[in-house]
């Protein structure tokens, strides 16, 4: 694996610091830059666990029609149109015409009219199940969901809940008539939790979403309070099932004798229809693969995300399904500087592999010798690079500093030998002076379009003088190595024990400075020198992964460092 | 801070828009092929631009965007079937920024902008994807499959996996622009 | 081994295209069309292959065997898909990437899907109609559904290439010609 930069998300725990980086459990609180969010308004990191979420339209993933969510509800979350899914195989079905009468010797001899003959059924191109062998077939090609409604509307377990649905409505309605004159529902629910971030991301449930469930607030709280409970309890009249659950398997909802029998009898174990193929169905299904119906495709939804303290909009999309743009679009890449890192000796033999690949002109560089490329080895001491992007109009100054693991030896007396053994048995160095990131600029974005963006001298010379490098730091490794648009590359180096096993991961914070446009009091530390006070420093910790060490009596020759 | 990838000058052919083809890869009925710029052709593939559409006149019969990759050993057909009784190959058109991995079969009628296709994919006849998707490693998407826009779709037919991430557009354009800048002839640096 | 004596007859009305691969005893009947860069190599026994076959780019198709490899016509090869079963009916259709050992015979109307590798210990037939689809090859019988139509696919577009092929690629001949 190559080395990694994953940045924390403090949502997770009441801490704002990272848990250590061995532990597995930490892997939950960090991610990848690209995917997390940024609330200005919080000045705070946001990631998918934290965000609160609401749908913000459904369509069709197949037909791609944007389902209004007014129908969402009638028409079952399900596309209503011409969109199934094999049940053998959960492939999309096609509908096709039936075959024109066979001339005798298996050749088509007559030409096939334009739409088909009917009967039409529906295909599947990928295992060529097909609906007439389990008796479906259609009049016409269109409107085939409407044609199916009667199927579906008339099986036992539809029924049952339409009458579920039937002698609950009323009680329903009148628990949230009563509920709604009582409290309002943010304040009957919110004191249950004492943690903000879940009141907000519930308060946003409460909401009335349009095609979603309304949340009644009263029937959830009637759980709390046993008076409300036992009042309900009084006022509910009892349900009468449609069928009696005994005999419901003759309905071929399955269960009972019928499976018993048809195990019994069992040839084939395809007869069998599998989990996976009939979880996908709303009602219990028969465990007989002749039975399995085609599925209407489930809707999907584009979402939109908000931040969990505050409740401002982080994300959100065009209405249009496969509009890949958004209206709202606050991701953490344009707040926070973008840190890539890599080992120098591994981008070498990389570059080797490639030019050896292309002198030979043969196919792609192979990729063997994956240990010896991906491997640190025990008791060396090796360079990295940590490439720095500044994504603001500003320029940023950046002080990094190494979360020291002691934690693990302080936590308990007694393991203390095998707590000390787990201690990192490597030692990281990196810059602990602040150094500065120039701003983003639209034109670096145009590096490699010199040919289409014609560029006039002055800015070709400002650009190279702005390419140009720091030469002087080019001896050492632990500093500033370049800086090159809006990009500092700083060196650090790992000293690996002798005895060192595992992972080499560290935590790693890092602190940057820029000029704010707000003037909001600055929070104090930090404030660089050549700034006037309307400077904001905002920090935040990533953990750097470099890789697994190998140990020593089982690793190859280096040619790096041999 | 990545690793050039490095070809050698006598296998590759560039374009004045920079495209680059390799000698290895087999171009049919290259007259019916475009190529955006900056695309890249890998040694082995097949690009089936003979397979065209019947009738007088010039027909384009895939086109590929700018930032392209077909990997090595891919193969680039455009999909055919009978309409009303007649037979006929339909063009393929993808999109900017779409990379293929080495070894996928691609017979899709449509492919959108910022896709990825992971290695030895099949992807079937008419199949339609839209932008910013991605199709896992080793996935085969049955004919006529619809991928809808920033989904990741895998396994054996292709299905949906899940919604990917809100930049994946930013990352796509970064990485294949990248790629581009890293694809350099060997004698260039040494 | 002895070394493959190549003998190729190629029937006037077959197209077979320049850039193919040819190894050993091998008869390609009436308007069958040969893709460029397929491969078909009688290692051991000759190849025999019917009338209005497809054979697409990377196929490849091999006899391992002494006996003759038999294939019915109107069979499709998809891309890059690998046969090497001893007897092939007529009207099958091996996807793209597929993979059938020399240990499988194979009936009529058979779909072998994309991507599916069957290689059984022992040697086995597959009957008419068998569908093998999945990550795991699994099977099942088709209803024959739509076959005329599907026939009919298949007719045109042998049709089809046999009109245009020549167009753009050059052709091979048979030793005869």
């Amino acid at each position: 694996m190559a080395p990694s930069v994953l940045y924390h998300c403090p949502c997770l725990s009441t801490s704002s610091i990272p848990p250590p980086p061995h532990l597995p459990s930490s892997s939950y609180s960090f991610h990848p830059l690209y995917t997390l969010f940024f609330c200005e308004e919080c000045d705070a990191v946001r990631c998918n666990r934290c965000v609160s979420v609401e749908v913000s339209g459904y369509y069709c993933p197949n037909c791609l029609f944007e389902v209004p969510s007014a129908s969402v509800r009638a028409e079952k979350n399900r596309c209503a149109r011409n969109c199934f899914m094999c049940p053998n195989c959960r492939n999309t079905l096609s509908v096709v015409p039936s075959d024109p009468p066979d001339s005798g010797d298996g050749r088509l001899s007559a030409p096939i009219s334009t739409v088909g003959e009917p009967p039409f059924f529906l295909y599947c191109n990928h295992c060529r199940w097909d609906s007439s062998e389990v008796g479906i077939t259609f009049e016409k090609p269109t409107g085939l969901a409407a044609q199916l409604q009667k199927l579906e509307d008339s099986s036992p377990d539809s029924l049952e809940y339409e009458r579920l649905k039937e002698h609950f409505e009323p009680i329903i309605r009148a628990s949230s008539l009563s509920s709604s004159s009582s409290a309002a529902p943010s304040t009957s629910h919110s004191h249950h939790h004492s943690n903000p971030i879940t009141a907000a991301a519930s308060a946003a449930l409460a909401r009335d979403i349009p095609g979603v469930a309304k949340y009644t607030p009263h029937a959830r709280s009637g759980r709390h309070s046993g008076k409300d409970r036992s009042a309900n309890k009084d006022e509910m009249p009892e349900y009468k099932s449609r069928l009696n659950i005994s005999n419901a398997s003759v309905y071929g909802s399955g269960g009972g004798d019928v499976d018993v029998e048809f195990m019994r009898r069992l040839e084939d174990v395809s007869e069998v229809a599998s989990l996976e193929q009939r979880w996908n169905y709303s009602w219990s299904t028969s465990l007989e693969t002749r039975d399995l119906k085609p599925l209407r495709i489930p809707l999907h939804s584009k979402r939109s995300k908000r931040c969990p303290a505050c409740t401002h909009i982080l994300i959100k999309p065009e209405q249009k399904a496969q509009s890949v743009r958004y209206k709202i679009k606050l991701v953490a890449a344009n707040y926070l500087p973008a840190i890539t890192v890599a080992l120098p000796h591994q981008v070498e033999m990389l570059g080797h592999i490639s030019a050896e690949a292309a002198k030979r002109s043969g196919k792609a560089p192979v990729e063997d010798d994956k240990d010896a490329r991906d491997n640190l080895q025990a008791g060396k001491t090796y360079p990295f690079h940590m490439a720095l992007t500044n994504p603001l109009y500003d320029p940023i100054q950046v002080r990094l500093s190494v979360q020291r693991v002691h934690v693990a030896a302080t936590v308990t007396g007694e393991g203390g030998t095998i707590e000390k053994a787990r201690r990192p048995p490597f030692a990281i160095s990196i810059p602990t002076t602040p150094f500065s990131i120039a701003p983003f600029a639209e034109a670096w974005e145009y590096e490699d379009d010199e040919e289409m963006f014609g560029l006039d001298d002055d800015e070709l010379e400002a650009r190279l003088s702005g390419r140009e490098k720091e030469t002087k730091s080019k001896s050492k490794t632990v500093g500033v190595l370049e800086k090159r648009a809006n990009v500092t590359v700083v060196g650090g180096e790992v000293a690996l024990g002798k005895e060192a096993r595992g992972e080499v991961k560290f935590n790693m914070l890092v602190a940057y400075t820029y000029r704010s446009d707000d003037p909001a009091p600055s929070e104090g530390h930090d404030v660089s020198p050549s700034k006037k006070a309307e400077t904001k420093t905002f920090a935040f910790y990533t953990v750097v992964d470099l890789g697994n060490i190998i140990p020593k009596e089982k690793s190859r020759v280096d040619p790096y460092d041999v | 801070m990545e690793p050039p990838i490095y070809y050698s000058r006598t296998e590759f052919i560039e374009t004045d828009t920079g495209n680059k083809v390799s000698r290895r890869a087999t171009i049919a009925g290259p007259q019916n092929i475009i190529l955006g710029g900056k695309t890249i052709i890998s040694s082995g593939a097949i690009i089936r631009g003979d397979l065209r559409r019947s009738g007088p006149g010039h027909a384009v019969v895939i086109s590929l965007g700018r930032y392209c990759v077909v990997g090595e050993g891919c193969v680039m057909r455009p999909p055919y079937k009978t309409y009303r009784g007649a037979f006929n190959y339909y063009p393929m058109k993808v999109g900017d920024y779409v990379h293929i991995g080495a070894g996928s079969v691609v017979e899709a009628a449509t492919i959108g902008n910022y896709v990825q296709i992971g290695k030895n994919c099949i992807i079937g006849k008419f199949t339609i994807i839209k932008d910013c998707a991605r199709i896992a490693d080793n996935t085969v998407v049955p004919p006529n499959t619809v991928i809808p826009a920033l989904s990741l779709f895998a396994g054996s037919p292709g299905r949906f996996v899940e919604d990917l991430a809100e930049s994946t557009q930013d990352i796509v354009e970064v990485h294949t622009k990248q790629y581009y800048s890293r694809f350099q002839p060997l004698d260039r640096d040494r | 081994m002895a070394p493959i004596r190549d003998k190729f007859t190629i029937h006037s009305k077959a197209v077979v295209c320049q850039d193919v691969e040819l190894k050993g005893d091998i008869t390609i009947g009436s308007g069958t069309i040969v893709h460029p860069k397929a491969t078909i190599f009688a290692v051991a026994g000759p190849i025999v292959i019917g009338a209005g076959c497809i054979i697409e780019e990377s196929a490849i198709i091999v006899n391992r065997r002494k006996e003759v490899m038999r294939i019915g016509d109107d069979n499709l090869f998809e891309i890059g898909c690998r046969i090497e079963a001893p007897s092939i009916g007529s009207f099958n259709t091996f996807s793209t990437r597929s993979r059938v050992h020399h240990t499988v015979r194979i009936a009529s109307f058979c779909v072998i899907g994309a991507g599916c590798v069957l290689a059984p210990a022992d040697d086995e037939t597959l009957s008419d109609y068998t569908v093998v689809y999945g990550p795991s090859a699994e099977r099942r019988t088709w209803t024959g559904k739509g076959k005329v139509q599907e026939a009919d696919l298949r007719r045109k577009h042998a049709e089809y290439l046999r009109e245009m092929l020549p167009k753009f690629n050059r052709l091979r001949r048979g030793d005869g010609a």
